[in-house]
C-alpha cells in the first residue's frame, strides 16, 4: 500500500535527472567552445556525449512519470511535478539539438565572434544552472525557491543583451559575411538563447509550484 | 417489537451515515491519497472494535431519559429524522445529534423527570466544546507538522509517504472516533430492546449489542458505496480544496475531538459527562482553524452561519414534533381506553402549552424569514445577472451600430468616387472626340497652305502644323492616361479578360474596355480614330476571338466578365 521502496527510489531518480541536466550544461559549454576554437574530434567526443544525456534524462523522466503515476501520491501536486520534469527534458533536449546543428550546419563563424558566442553559451547555461537548484528545491525547501530564481530572471535578460549585441555586430558590422551567412548566425544566437528562455519558463513554473505548496 | 428495533437502527444508521460520514470523509477524497478500494476494509477494521469503548455514552443516555418502550424510541427517531429533513433544506452542514437531543428532552419533559436535566446541560456546554477545541487542535496540529516539515527539509515524495501513513491512522481513528460518537447512539436507543435481539447463526448466536453493531456495520458499508462515496467526492469538490497534510490535520482534530468526548474518564476532568458531539461542526470548526493560520478560511461564511443556527433551532424543531407526537398519540389512546405505557406523569400543560406556543411561533417566523429572505437574494442576484446582460446586450449593439455606419460611410464614400471616377472616363473619351476633331480641322488647314503662294502665310502655317504635332503627342498620352484608368478602376475584369483570353491584341483589348464602358459606335470610331465601318469590322473580329454565338450580345457577355 506505501511502496516504500519505490519511493526511494524515485527520490533517487529525481536527483539523477537533475543532475544529468547539470552534467549536459557542462557538455554543451565545452562542445560549442570547442566548436568554435575548431577542436573538431573535441567536439565529436562532447556531441556523441551529449547524445547520451540526453537518452538518460528521457529514460529517467519515463520512470519518474510512470512512478508517479502508478504510486497514485501527490494527486495535486502530480500534474506540476510531471509538467517540470517535462519542461527540464526539454532543456536537455535543446542542448544536444543545438550541439547537434552545429555539427550537421557547420555555421561559418567569424574568428571575432568567438569571445561573444562563449559569453552567450556560458549567460545562457548560467540561467540553467540556476533553475536546477531551485527545481531541486521544490522538492525539499520551496521556500527557498523565490530567492533561487531571481538569478533566472537575471541571466535571461544578460543572454538577451548579449544576443542582440551579436546580432547588431553581425548585421552592422561585418560587411563581408554574406547575407546568407548572416542569417546563419543569427540563426544560432537564437537557438542558444532558446536555452535561457526555456530556463525562464521553467523559473516561472516553479514559482506558481512554490505557491501552490504553501496553500 | 423486532420491527420497531431494525426500523430504530436503520432510521439511525442511515441518517448518521448519510448526514455525517461524506463530511468526515471529504477531506480523504479531497486529498486523493487513499486509493478509494481500500476505504471498506479500513471501515470494518475502524468500526468494528469501537463496539467496546462505546459503554461510557449509552450508560450515560440511558439514565438520562427513558428509553424502555420500543414506540417511544421510534417515535423519537422518527420525530429527529424528520426534523432534520425539514433543517437540511436551510443548511446540509447539521447532525441529527441534536434533533436527538431535542426529542429526548422533549420525552423528558412530557414524562415530567427531572433526573436528566443535569445530562442536558452538560451535554450542551460540550457540544460548545468540542468545535473550540477541534478549532484549536487543528490549528496547533497545522503550525506543528508545517514547523516539523520547515525543519528536517525532508523531500516532498518522503513527506507524502509519511503523509499517507499519517492519513491512513487518521482516518482509522476518525472513523474509530465516529463509530463510537455515533454508534452509541444506536445502542443507547436501542439498550431497552436488548432481550428481545437473538440470531441464531451456524451454531452459535448474535444478540444483543454485538448484533445491532453488525447490522450499524453493514449498514454504513452498504451506504458507503451508495450514497457516502459520491457525496464525499460532491462535497470534497464543493468545498474543499486540501492537501493531505490539511486532510491528516482536520481528521486527527476531528478524531482527538469525538474521542475526547466519548470517555467518561476525561471528561470527568472537566466536569462532564460522556456524551456524543456533532463531528459536523467539529469537522468545519478544523477547517476554520487551518484557514486562520493560512489567512484564508475555505468555507463559505453563509454556509456557516446557517449550520450554527441549525444548532438551535434543529433541537427546537424536534422537541415540538415528539412533544406533539406524545401529545396527539396520548390523547387518542386515552379516549379509546388504552394505557400508552407513558402513564405515571403528571400534566403540567399551562407551561408546557405555553412554550410550545412560543416556540412554534418562533420557528414559524425563522422560517418564513429564511423562506423570504432565501428568495429575496436569489431573486436579487437574478435581477443583477439580467441588468447586466441587458447592459452588455446594449453594449454589443451600440458596436454592431457604429460598425454598421462605418461601413455605410465607406460604401458611401466609394460610391461617390467611382461616380467621380467614371465621369472622368466619360470626360476623357469626350475630350479624345475633340482631339480628333481638332486634328481633322488642322488637315484643313494644311490643304489650305498647300494652296498659299504668301511666304508669310507658309510660315505662320507651318508653326501652325508644329503645334498641331505637338497636340498630336500630348492626345497619345491622353489615350495612354484614359486605358491606365480603366483598368485600374476594372482591375478585375483586365485580369479576368487577360487571363480567360490571352491572345486578344492590344487594339482588340481597348475596343473590349471602350464597349464595356458604354460608347456607341460613333463614339468609338472617333476615339479610335478609325471609321464607323473599321469599328464594326474591329467588333466582328473581337466577337469571333470571344467565341460568341450569333445570338450572343457582345456588350453583355463583357459586361458579364
Amino acid at each position: 500500500m506505501f511502496k516504500i521502496n519505490q519511493t526511494d527510489k524515485t527520490i533517487k531518480d529525481i536527483d539523477k535527472f537533475f543532475d544529468t541536466i547539470d552534467k549536459g550544461l557542462l557538455v554543451f559549454k565545452e562542445g560549442v567552445r570547442n566548436y568554435l576554437y575548431g577542436n573538431r574530434a573535441l567536439f565529436d567526443e562532447n556531441l556523441s556525449e551529449m547524445a547520451k544525456l540526453e537518452s538518460e534524462a528521457n529514460y529517467l523522466r519515463r520512470e519518474i512519470v510512470a512512478a508517479v503515476h502508478t504510486m497514485s501520491f501527490m494527486s495535486q501536486m502530480r500534474g506540476d511535478i510531471l509538467k517540470l520534469l517535462e519542461r527540464m527534458d526539454n532543456i536537455v533536449d535543446i542542448l544536444n539539438n543545438s550541439l547537434s546543428q552545429l555539427d550537421i550546419e557547420i555555421p561559418h563563424i567569424p574568428a571575432e565572434l568567438n569571445p561573444d558566442f562563449v559569453k552567450l553559451t556560458e549567460l545562457s547555461t548560467l540561467a540553467v544552472e540556476c533553475v536546477i537548484p531551485a527545481a531541486k528545491a521544490y522538492f525539499r525547501s520551496p521556500d527557498s525557491i523565490p530567492e533561487k530564481i531571481n538569478r533566472v530572471y537575471f541571466y535571461e535578460e544578460e543572454t538577451e543583451r548579449q544576443s542582440k549585441t551579436i546580432k547588431r555586430k553581425v548585421f552592422h558590422d561585418m560587411p563581408q559575411l554574406k547575407l546568407s551567412e548572416k542569417f546563419h548566425l543569427r540563426y544560432f544566437a537564437l537557438h542558444i538563447e532558446t536555452l535561457s528562455e526555456s530556463a525562464e519558463k521553467a523559473a516561472d513554473l516553479l514559482s506558481i509550484m512554490a505557491l501552490k505548496r504553501n496553500i | 417489537m423486532i420491527l420497531d428495533v431494525i426500523i430504530v437502527v436503520v432510521i439511525l444508521a442511515v441518517w448518521l451515515s448519510i448526514r455525517e460520514m461524506p463530511i468526515i470523509m471529504a477531506s480523504t477524497s479531497s486529498s486523493g491519497a487513499i486509493n478509494k478500494a481500500y476505504i471498506p476494509v479500513i471501515l470494518v477494521a475502524a468500526i468494528l472494535p469501537a463496539l467496546l469503548f462505546s459503554s461510557d455514552i449509552v450508560v450515560n443516555i440511558n439514565d438520562a431519559a427513558n428509553l424502555n418502550n420500543p414506540l417511544t424510541v421510534l417515535i423519537v427517531c422518527i420525530a429527529s429524522a424528520i426534523s432534520v429533513w425539514i433543517i437540511s433544506f436551510f443548511t446540509k452542514w447539521t447532525s441529527i445529534l441534536y434533533a436527538l437531543a431535542g426529542a429526548l428532552f422533549a420525552l423528558n419533559i412530557y414524562l415530567d423527570t427531572n433526573n436528566s436535566f443535569s445530562f442536558f446541560w452538560k451535554s450542551s456546554i460540550s457540544w460548545l466544546l468540542s468545535p473550540l477545541l477541534s478549532f484549536i487542535f487543528s490549528l496547533t496540529l497545522f503550525q506543528l507538522i508545517k514547523y516539523i516539515v520547515k525543519k528536517t527539509s525532508l523531500h516532498l515524495i518522503t513527506l507524502n509517504r509519511i503523509l499517507r501513513v499519517l492519513l491512513v491512522i487518521s482516518l482509522i481513528l476518525v472513523l474509530f472516533s465516529f463509530a463510537i460518537n455515533n454508534g452509541s447512539l444506536i445502542l443507547a436507543m436501542t439498550s431497552g430492546m436488548d432481550p428481545l435481539l437473538l440470531f441464531n447463526i451456524a451454531g452459535g448466536s448474535l444478540q444483543g449489542d454485538f448484533l445491532k453493531w453488525i447490522l450499524f456495520l453493514l449498514l454504513i458499508l452498504i451506504l458507503y458505496f451508495y450514497p457516502v462515496k459520491g457525496m464525499a467526492n460532491k462535497i470534497s469538490m464543493k468545498l474543499f480544496d486540501i492537501n493531505t497534510e490539511t486532510s491528516v490535520v482536520i481528521m486527527m482534530s476531528v478524531a482527538f475531538v469525538m474521542l475526547i468526548f466519548s470517555s467518561n474518564g476525561i471528561c470527568s476532568f472537566f466536569g462532564l459527562l460522556a456524551t456524543p458531539v456533532s463531528p459536523v461542526h467539529a469537522c468545519l470548526c478544523a477547517i476554520i482553524g487551518i484557514g486562520w493560520v493560512q489567512n484564508s478560511v475555505a468555507v463559505d461564511k453563509k454556509e456557516l452561519i446557517k449550520s450554527f443556527l441549525s444548532v438551535v433551532a434543529l433541537p427546537g424543531l424536534s422537541f415540538l414534533l415528539t412533544y406533539s407526537i406524545f401529545s396527539i398519540i396520548d390523547v387518542q389512546k386515552s379516549a379509546s381506553g388504552e394505557n400508552f405505557g407513558l402513564s405515571g406523569r403528571q400534566m403540567s400543560f399551562d407551561i408546557t402549552t405555553f412554550a410550545l406556543a412560543l416556540s412554534l411561533s418562533i420557528l414559524a417566523i425563522l422560517a418564513v424569514y429564511f423562506y423570504i429572505s432565501k428568495n429575496r437574494a436569489s431573486e436579487h442576484a437574478k435581477l443583477k445577472i439580467a441588468e447586466d446582460r441587458n447592459q452588455l446586450n446594449e453594449m454589443q449593439k451600440a458596436l454592431v451600430d457604429l460598425e454598421i455606419k462605418v461601413i455605410q460611410s465607406e460604401n458611401n464614400s466609394l460610391h461617390k468616387r467611382l461616380e467621380i471616377k467614371k465621369k472622368d472616363l466619360i470626360n476623357n473619351a469626350l475630350w479624345i472626340g475633340q482631339q480628333r476633331d481638332f486634328l481633322e480641322q488642322l488637315s484643313t488647314d494644311i490643304q489650305a497652305l498647300k494652296r498659299s503662294d504668301s511666304l508669310e502665310d507658309i510660315k505662320s502655317q507651318v508653326l501652325a502644323i508644329e503645334r498641331k504635332i505637338l497636340d498630336k503627342k500630348a492626345f497619345s498620352h491622353e489615350m495612354n492616361e484614359l486605358y491606365s484608368q480603366v483598368e485600374i478602376l476594372h482591375k478585375d475584369y483586365s485580369v479576368i479578360l487577360h487571363e480567360r483570353f490571352p491572345g486578344l491584341t492590344e487594339q482588340e483589348r481597348r475596343l473590349a474596355t471602350l464597349l464595356r464602358l458604354g460608347f456607341s459606335t460613333k463614339e468609338l470610331s472617333s476615339i479610335m480614330s478609325i471609321t464607323p465601318k473599321s469599328v464594326e469590322v474591329c467588333r466582328y473580329r473581337l466577337r469571333k476571338r470571344l467565341n460568341l454565338k450569333r445570338e450572343e450580345n457582345l456588350i453583355e457577355f463583357i459586361k458579364s466578365l
